[in-house]
């Protein structure tokens, strides 16, 4: 159904929407009449019906909205106050006149999307991501009406909030024919993230024995999903957003352009507007992977998901069972570590518990945990890049280190101290890197 | 000069003037009848055009 009343509006919408039945009415009565009598799907509403109407478009939307239907507003009018009343009121959409022409076969993919999804729902809540809390299910939903588009979503949340899981749900539903992809910044450093991204020829650097395809090259028609994304150098953004705007990049050691059609979602666990504060994220950047933004809210702050997700996490596997304390525990805790956290515990619980688990238990699992974790913060090292082998590798820090120390102090024998190795492992390493045949350095 | 009234000057002049570009864009996708009709509707919105921007003067006269 179409309320509109200017009939030259009607007749620009009615050739975009060619191929489906469609009623049009220009002022609130009518709509309320063919609303009683007849079923529809959408309804493109607009809010001033008349010269001196005084948005009684708006009840067009409470009307159709108590049927189900879904609501797209195309108006003229647009003060903030006006946007925020019609989204209350439950509308899908708002969109400014003057783009029907392209706004309504978005509408129609969008549209697509929701039914989808909508009959996805329970599967969805129960399976994919799990949760019973309306605010978190919200923003997932608002995530996937933009499945089908190549808009960028910035994903926040804290570690273990379902950051990944949303991203990989973003790309099922978009059903883009390439790869889902997935990096994570902070694992790498900048030469490395590069490489990552990029790809390398041939011989790019030591070690490259063969050329590799990046991250970006490897998503092309599907999906890069970018996790904690504040870790990234400023020179790396400034690289990214290039090849973002411009679906072009150079591998690392190559002139050769590169395409890639490729789909950008990005997540952190950053304060995102101190990043940019700080200067660790240009504006630029942000701007770009930042259209649609979704927040997952932590465990702590969707209490009535604990006791599903354990059920879940113990489904078809050996059943635990939880003493009236243990489950308050669970029930009070903060978990730092979100959903993660729980699942870790459980699995950890299915393996090495009795099957009877005490506050003891969970509270000696913290603990040990947390042990762990401070063993493992500092890991991000461990991953090397594809292609390259563990010497290089190991070269490669080695020479960097060493680097760093001889700019700092400029004499090689306070380097060979301080890292305990042999004028021969230096000039090596000189050698290797720098092409340097011993040359005397002190 | 009321605020609100402007405002929906503006609104009519936003609407009708985008309406009539968007009409433009798919002039060539419309057989011979609905060209009539096209152009008919765009004179009439361009008449509401230009009621709306004369009284948008009138009101700045006030």
């Amino acid at each position: 159904m179409v309320v509109e009343d200017d009939a030259l509006i009607q007749k620009i919408i009615g050739k975009n929407l060619k191929g489906n039945a469609v009623d049009f009415v220009s002022n609130k009565d009518e709509a309320f009449k063919k609303l009683d009598s007849k079923r529809y799907d959408i309804a493109f509403v607009d809010l001033m019906l008349g010269e001196n109407d005084n948005y009684s478009g708006l009840r067009v939307i409470e009307k159709a909205k108590s049927k189900g239907i879904y609501v797209v507003v195309i108006s003229g009018s647009g003060n903030s106050e006006l946007i925020n009343r019609v989204y209350d009121l439950g509308a899908n959409d708002y969109y400014f006149k003057g783009n029907e022409n392209t706004v309504i076969s978005d509408v129609l993919r969008k549209y697509e999307s929701y039914v989808e999804i909508n009959n996805d729902k329970e599967k969805l809540f129960s399976n994919d991501f799990i949760t019973t809390d309306p605010k978190t299910q919200k923003e997932i939903l608002n995530a996937l009406k933009f499945a089908k588009e190549t808009t960028p979503i910035l994903i926040l949340g804290d570690s273990g909030t379902g950051k990944t899981t949303l991203a990989k749900l973003i790309h099922k539903y978009s059903k883009r024919k390439g790869n889902y992809v997935d990096l994570n910044c902070a694992a790498y450093n900048s030469e490395l993230l590069e490489i990552e991204l990029f790809g390398h020829t041939k011989s790019a650097f030591t070690g490259a024995s063969e050329k590799r395809a990046g991250k970006i090259k490897q998503a092309d028609n599907g999906t890069l999903f970018l996790d904690e994304i504040g870790a990234m150098s400023i020179d790396m953004q400034q690289k990214l957003l290039k090849a973002i705007e411009e679906k072009y990049f150079y591998p690392v050691g190559s002139d050769k352009k590169e395409y890639s059609n490729f789909r950008i979602i990005s997540a952190t666990l950053e304060n995102i507007e101190e990043l940019v504060k700080s200067k660790k994220l240009r504006k630029d950047f942000l701007n770009r992977i930042d259209s649609v933004r979704v927040f997952l809210p932590p465990l702590s702050k969707r209490r009535d998901d604990i006791l599903i997700l354990i059920e879940k996490f113990t489904e078809s596997k050996r059943q635990l069972s939880f003493s009236p304390k243990a489950v308050d525990f669970l029930l009070k805790y903060s978990w730092p570590g979100n959903v993660r956290e729980l699942k870790n515990m459980i699995d950890f619980f299915i393996l090495n518990s009795k099957g009877k688990i005490d506050v003891v238990d969970i509270e000696n699992y913290i603990k040990s945990n947390m042990r762990r974790e401070q063993m493992e913060s500092s890991d991000a090292f461990l991953n090397i890049p594809s292609g390259m082998g563990l010497d290089d590798y190991l070269d490669d820090i080695a020479y960097r280190m060493i680097k760093k120390e001889f700019s700092r102090t400029n004499k090689v024998n306070d380097v060979l101290k301080r890292f305990k190795i042999s004028t021969r492992r230096f000039y090596s390493l000189m050698k290797k890197y720098e092409g340097k045949d011993g040359e005397k350095r002190d | 000069m009321e605020k609100k009234e402007i405002e929906k000057l503006i609104h009519t002049v936003r609407s009708k003037s985008s309406a009539i570009r968007e009409a433009a864009d798919i002039f060539y996708e419309l057989d011979d009848k609905e060209r009539d009709e096209v152009v008919l509707l765009m004179k009439q919105s361009a008449q509401n055009l230009m009621d709306a921007i004369e009284k948008l003067s009138e009101k700045i006269k006030e």
